[in-house]
């Protein structure tokens, strides 16, 4: 896609989706969000970019490929589920920490957030692989 | 515990899904892990059996709030035969998938299925069981396609579009369930069931999810998308398939009927008899009416539904006692048939019962196996679907069913034929002009998981006492769920 608008677009937008994905997902535990609502945020960000710019160059730009993100995303889900086995409690048994944080005053993390993030990267790991091999397939430009 | 059926083929999805193109490892880790599952589910049901049922609350979220895991007699059952079944194929596709299918990751998508079908039997919540039913038909899906080739892709079409409508049926039952008793849970449901004055919409609900459960299961009239699509995958997947999938939609409804259905409901266990009687008339004579032995056993496979509905219908505790029986020999003499299947079909290179003949002189151990699975599945004494047909019978009579009763021992006729069909054409038939040169031998990893199979069919027949023992138990554990619903809800928690 060769319009100057979208490029600039995308350039600009690319940064803005991220933080708003940041955002959702960590208000996703009270609130409306969470991890698969910000992995869509995330995925659509790189798949605009991946429209306008070569896709050989997101893969570049991500840390590993994609399908590789899914697999990081399930192990993160089977450890969150598995911690409560250890202590023979039961599957999914929720522990929390507390972090005090100069900004923002203090973060909770727990086991619910690392599932989270499993959901993220397995959601944000499965979109892209599909939609990149598509764009390469059908080549925008 | 009682996660672990979910938990150990989910771990062997990750380790799959970073294994890249090294088939051999992905091999290695199947195989194994899928061992490893059928010993947790040998321990499950030893554990089941003797200190009752397994329950878990996901979170430590007690009864009705959060997802509790359940494990009776029955679930735990059908783990076993879930496992006995992944172990089979898991060894059977070693060498009975070709490179391609295993390069796009087979084993990956196959734990996937099982670990659907695990979570389905445990989940003691109904809208976590629809995520494990889409869990499992998401991977079953892409097990159908898997290969690109022409004819798997129209079955797989088929397949997948009257699955998703079966699933926004149960979704929408649920919906109702939910919006007018306010719980998932299937033991707090059952309470409510049985406590309180629901409204009529309550009977759309159900209606709704029998409705669905009816076409995952392929009863009548929802079971032309079977015939259609099963025979098109390669063995390695349609024996699986044909062992299991159906049986999990069987599993939800005896759920559904036995926790939430009157002592005795007229109308729904009359309808179940009626669907029950067609469902083994018209899947036993399509059956006989074809020439592919993949669609002889599809259609085989909804005749044999038939029998299953037709135990929950008459809901005496023999008769169910005797589903389950018939359910068990049925996973184990399906999946044997389509192995067996598999291995003339890939020495034949076709399925067509005209262009074939002679195994019994060149293959005497291949024909053995087939020839007891075929029996078995045909009820012949002392096999194990003999006792099963009979059990069934003496349960239909007992509660004066005469009727469907005599209509089973007719489709059990039928079903006699149709297996001498293909014995007659595979087997039995002498042809001189087939080249037996150069043709692949069966391998020795193909013909394995047969004979475990076989052995197991054996055992179920020839030990039917002690079996019966523990399923007489299992149905007295549905027909009375107070049980269930105690151990989910620690009373305590009543309403």
């Amino acid at each position: 896609m060769n319009s100057q608008i979208t490029q600039l677009a995308s350039k600009y937008l690319l940064p803005v989706l991220i933080v708003i994905s940041v955002i959702v997902f960590f208000r996703g535990h009270h609130h409306p969000g969470g991890g698969f609502i910000a992995a869509l945020i995330a995925a659509t960000a790189i798949i605009f970019n991946a429209m306008v710019t070569e896709t050989g160059s997101v893969y570049k730009r991500l840390f590993s490929h994609p399908v590789r993100l899914v697999a990081a995303g399930m192990s993160f889900c089977f450890l969150a589920a598995f911690a409560g086995l250890l202590e023979s409690r039961p599957l999914f048994y929720g522990y929390w920490t507390e972090i005090k944080l100069p900004l923002v005053n203090k973060i909770s993390l727990g086991t619910p957030l690392l599932f989270d993030a499993g959901v993220f990267l397995v959601v944000t790991g499965s979109l892209l692989t599909v939609f990149l091999l598509i764009l390469e397939e059908i080549e925008w430009k | 515990m009682t996660g672990l059926p979910i938990l150990i083929p989910f771990l062997a999805m990750i380790f799959l899904a970073v294994s890249g193109t090294r088939i051999i490892l992905q091999k290695i880790i199947a195989v194994a892990t899928s061992l490893v599952l059928l010993v947790v589910a040998v321990f499950i049901l030893i554990r089941v059996d003797q200190e009752g049922i397994m329950v878990m609350y996901a979170g430590g979220w007690k009864a009705p709030i959060g997802i509790s895991l359940v494990i009776d007699s029955f679930s735990a059952l059908l783990l076993v035969a879930t496992a006995i079944v992944g172990f089979c194929m898991s060894i059977y596709a070693v060498k009975g998938l070709d490179e391609k299918r295993h390069q796009t990751k087979y084993y990956l998508f196959f734990f996937g299925m099982i670990m659907g079908i695990n979570g389905a039997f445990i989940t003691g919540d109904i809208f976590n069981m629809y995520v494990w039913f889409e869990v499992m038909l998401m991977a079953s899906f892409i097990l159908m396609v898997l290969g690109n080739e022409r004819e798997q892709l129209e079955g797989g079409l088929k397949y997948m579009t009257i699955s998703l409508l079966g699933s926004l049926l149960f979704l929408a039952g649920i919906g109702i369930l939910y919006g007018h008793a306010g719980t998932l849970n299937l033991a707090h449901l059952s309470m409510k069931f049985r406590e309180i004055d629901l409204p009529p919409a309550m009977n759309i609900a159900l209606a709704l999810l029998m409705t669905a459960f009816a076409i995952k299961s392929a009863a009548f009239p929802f079971f032309f998308w079977l015939p259609s699509s099963y025979h098109t995958p390669p063995p390695a997947v349609s024996a699986l398939f044909a062992g299991l999938l159906t049986k999990v939609g069987i599993y939800a409804m005896v759920r559904i009927v036995t926790l939430f259905f009157d002592a005795y409901d007229q109308f729904w266990h009359g309808l179940l008899l009626v669907i029950s009687g067609f469902t083994m008339v018209v899947g036993a004579v399509a059956a006989f009416s074809q020439t592919d032995i993949r669609r002889v056993l599809s259609f085989s496979i909804i005749s044999q539904m038939g029998y299953l509905i037709m135990g929950l219908g008459f809901f005496t505790p023999l008769g169910i006692a005797a589903a389950i029986y018939f359910m068990l020999h049925n996973i184990l003499v399906k999946t044997n048939l389509f192995l067996v299947a598999g291995i003339v079909g890939r020495t034949e290179g076709s399925y067509n019962l005209g262009a074939m003949g002679g195994w019994y002189q060149k293959f005497p151990g291949i024909t053995l196996l087939y020839f007891l699975s075929a029996m078995a599945l045909a009820g012949f004494p002392p096999l194990s679907g003999f006792f099963g047909k009979f059990l069934l019978a003496k349960a239909g009579l007992e509660s004066q069913h005469e009727l469907i009763t005599g209509i089973s021992i007719f489709t059990a006729l039928i079903t006699v034929a149709y297996m001498f069909k293909i014995w007659n054409g595979v087997f039995w038939k002498q042809t001189q002009d087939i080249k037996w040169e150069g043709r692949e031998r069966p391998e020795f990893s193909m013909v394995f998981p047969s004979t475990f199979l076989t052995v197991l069919i054996l055992y179920l027949g020839l030990g039917a006492g002690p079996v019966f023992d523990i399923l007489q138990k299992t149905a007295g554990q549905l027909l009375d769920p107070s049980g269930y619903i105690g151990s989910v809800l620690e009373y305590e928690n009543t309403l």
